[in-house]
């Protein structure tokens, strides 16, 4: 079974950063709920200004789901670090010879956030 | 303000401007920035939540070895960019829209106001009789008045011009959905537990009810009953929806019994991520039983909606409901449930054809099912019905009943529905977005089948009375006329069919009446415009 490394206090850092997004994401009460303004014939009696009125309606509105749903999968992969977290100090407890930062089997009771370990890659580039 | 221009346009024969003008001076631009300010405010939140996920998954790396948690951090961010870049787009375009928009506004005020000027030096005044007017044109002034106001015409056309063009530069960036790139993402985290509540909930839920409905319709199928008939001919159709390679839902299940054709609804395509949602609605004599045909229709709108609009996912709801007249001849329950009572049956069946009472029940308990799917689809998915026949006269009454649908498409209707004059009746759906196709050469869309009826039935005060309410193709009911011709007419498809339905009506030409005719060709292209809210592609006509 490969060994994973784990350091629990700045994996609860992370889950913190990552609440820091989910904050963020959030879209604000207001928004989430305001009508749209726009009617039927707001930009014209045609059929192209009342399609566009429609595709504009649902556009703005599927950005706030997407928004809401990012966020939502954010605070639970949160959640999720936090548990991984608290598991981890258990198994540690428990053990006959911790060491920091621990190397540590993979218990199968772990939440198991996918297979261990192996360099990952460098990630998408930060926003500028 | 500006009638004094339409007026003496009419007079001297040229295209009246300020008609064309109309759109672009009522255009409400404050409106339209106003609701992609919403989306301004949400490219700044999902910038930064993706730079904070960033930050978290740099930091990550060190904390824990393991590689999943940084891929699903990875994942969170790009997908927030990857929204961000769509609304981005479409912010941009909204801002170009409006500025367009509001300086075609502004000259075209412009121009009215120096015709008016132009006009005036002329000795013409805003508040002048005709019959001044009138005796100023005799008097020489026709030419240099007609020659100002063709100019200010081709003026207010130019400037309409642009203002349609960026409206389609608009919806062209438009097409792009924010929401794809996060229905991309896992619903479960790696190990286990799930993710999100709104998209995930939605297809927890829609999962859920149609493991439980395919789990009833499994032990009702193994019973000789009607229920059994009746469930076995909706699992056939799921099947093969399925074979076919689509994704299917039941959305809805009741069992047959003696008397009644039972209920089911069943989806194709993922109802919780797409972005239209049309639901079919039979006519007479089909059932549940004999389900495989409108699962069929579905697939073919749903091809059709893919092609009418590139990208965006529709899922199709083949809805069989209510209680179809005539279908007791056709779906074999008859004959199981009453042994030697089928024909008998099968004639009191038939009596509903002659008016719409079935149709009104259908109406409530399409309302409330419309209801019901959109709880179970995205808060923004684009809602339509298409009916047909009585399926049409169905829908007609879910509408006037406060169906939460955007669009309604009414195939071949024998009448919108007793108690309803117009489209101006329907509590929820414009009569801008009330769209009715009846062939020329389909009877049953022609007064004659009133007539017919009431000589049939019995409840009826004479020759005037429409039994299934007025034509919704006729110019006083005020819906949208697609302007489509009917296709090759196919084969009626069982004798029975043809036989009852002849008898009944007494009409020729019923291969035009079906409703795989209305979904094919210009008619069924329309249709998919429609429910993909594609409007500027449905040509429509003059009503009759």
């Amino acid at each position: 079974m490969p060994d994973l490394t784990v350091d629990t206090v700045v994996l609860r850092q992370v889950a913190a950063q990552v609440r820091d997004a989910v904050d963020v994401l959030t879209p604000n009460r207001l928004d989430a709920t305001a009508p749209c303004p726009l009617v039927d014939a707001s930009l014209g009696a045609s059929a192209l200004g009342r399609e566009v009125v429609g595709l504009a309606e649902r556009r703005v509105r599927q950005g706030l789901e997407a928004a809401d749903t990012l966020s939502t999968t954010a605070r639970a992969a949160a959640d999720g670090l936090d548990q991984a977290a608290a598991a981890f100090d258990d198994v540690e407890a428990t053990a006959a010879e911790p060491a920091v930062p621990s190397q540590l089997p993979a218990p199968s009771s772990l939440p198991a956030f996918g297979p261990p370990p192996a360099a990952g890659p460098a990630g998408p580039p930060r926003p500028r | 303000m500006y009638e004094h221009l339409s007026r003496w346009a009419i007079f001297v024969g040229v295209p009246d401007p300020v008609a064309a003008a109309q759109d672009v001076l009522t255009a409400d631009t404050a409106s339209l920035r106003a609701w992609f300010a919403v989306a301004r405010r949400l490219e700044v939140r999902l910038w930064q939540g993706a730079a904070a996920l960033l930050d978290a998954r740099a930091v990550l790396g060190a904390a824990w070895s393991a590689e999943a948690p940084r891929h699903l951090l990875d994942q969170l961010s790009e997908a927030a960019l990857a929204s961000r870049e769509v609304l981005t787009a479409q912010t941009g375009a909204a801002d170009g829209c409006a500025a367009v928009l509001d300086q075609a506004s502004t000259l075209t005020v412009r121009a009215f106001d120096a015709a008016t000027v132009s006009l005036a030096a002329l000795g013409r005044d805003p508040a002048e009789g005709l019959n001044v007017t009138a005796r100023a044109l005799q008097e020489g002034q026709q030419e240099p008045v007609a020659a100002i106001l063709t100019s200010l015409s081709e003026e207010v056309t130019r400037l309409n011009g642009l203002a349609v063009a960026s409206l389609g530069e608009l919806q062209h960036a438009l097409a792009g959905d924010p929401l794809d790139p996060v229905e991309r993402l896992p619903t479960s985290l790696p190990g286990g537990g799930r993710l999100g509540t709104g998209l995930a909930g939605r297809a927890a839920a829609a999962g859920e009810l149609d493991a439980g409905l395919r789990a009833q319709l499994a032990a009702d199928a193994a019973a000789g009953s009607a229920a059994g008939i009746n469930a076995r001919g909706i699992l056939d159709a799921v099947g093969r929806a399925e074979a076919g390679g689509e994704q299917v839902t039941v959305l809805a299940y009741e069992p047959a019994s003696p008397g009644q054709q039972g209920r089911a609804a069943v989806a194709l395509g993922a109802l919780h991520t797409a972005d239209h949602v049309a639901l079919l609605v039979p006519g007479s004599f089909s059932s549940a039983t004999r389900m495989t045909t409108g699962v069929e229709h579905a697939a073919a709108l749903r091809a059709g909606a893919a092609v009418a609009s590139p990208g965006d996912e529709t899922a199709v709801v083949a809805w069989y409901g209510y209680d179809t007249p005539g279908s007791a001849w056709t779906d074999g329950t008859a004959v199981s449930s009453v042994p030697g009572g089928a024909a008998l049956l099968a004639i009191g069946d038939s009596l509903p054809l002659l008016d719409d009472a079935a149709a009104a029940v259908g109406g409530e308990e399409l309302a409330a099912d419309v209801g019901a799917f959109r709880a179970l689809a995205a808060p923004s998915a684009h809602f339509s019905a298409v009916g047909f026949s009585m399926g049409a006269t169905t829908l007609s009454h879910a509408a006037e009943q406060n169906a939460d649908l955007d669009d309604i498409v009414l195939l071949g209707a024998p009448g919108a529905g007793r108690g309803i004059s117009s489209a101006e009746d329907y509590a929820a759906v414009e009569p801008a977005h009330t769209y009715v196709v009846a062939f020329d050469q389909d009877p049953i869309t022609q007064a004659g089948v009133d007539v017919r009826a009431w000589l049939l039935g019995d409840d009826f005060s004479g020759p005037a009375a429409e039994p299934f309410g007025p034509d919704p193709a006729a110019a006083p009911f005020g819906a949208q006329v697609v302007d489509a011709e009917t296709n090759e007419p196919v084969d009626v498809e069982t004798p029975v069919v043809a036989a009852v339905a002849g008898a009944v009506s007494g009409l020729g030409g019923l291969a035009h009446h079906r409703f795989g005719n209305y979904l094919r060709g210009s008619s069924g292209s329309a249709t998919a415009s429609v429910v993909t809210g594609r409007y500027a592609d449905v040509p429509t006509k003059a009503p009759r």
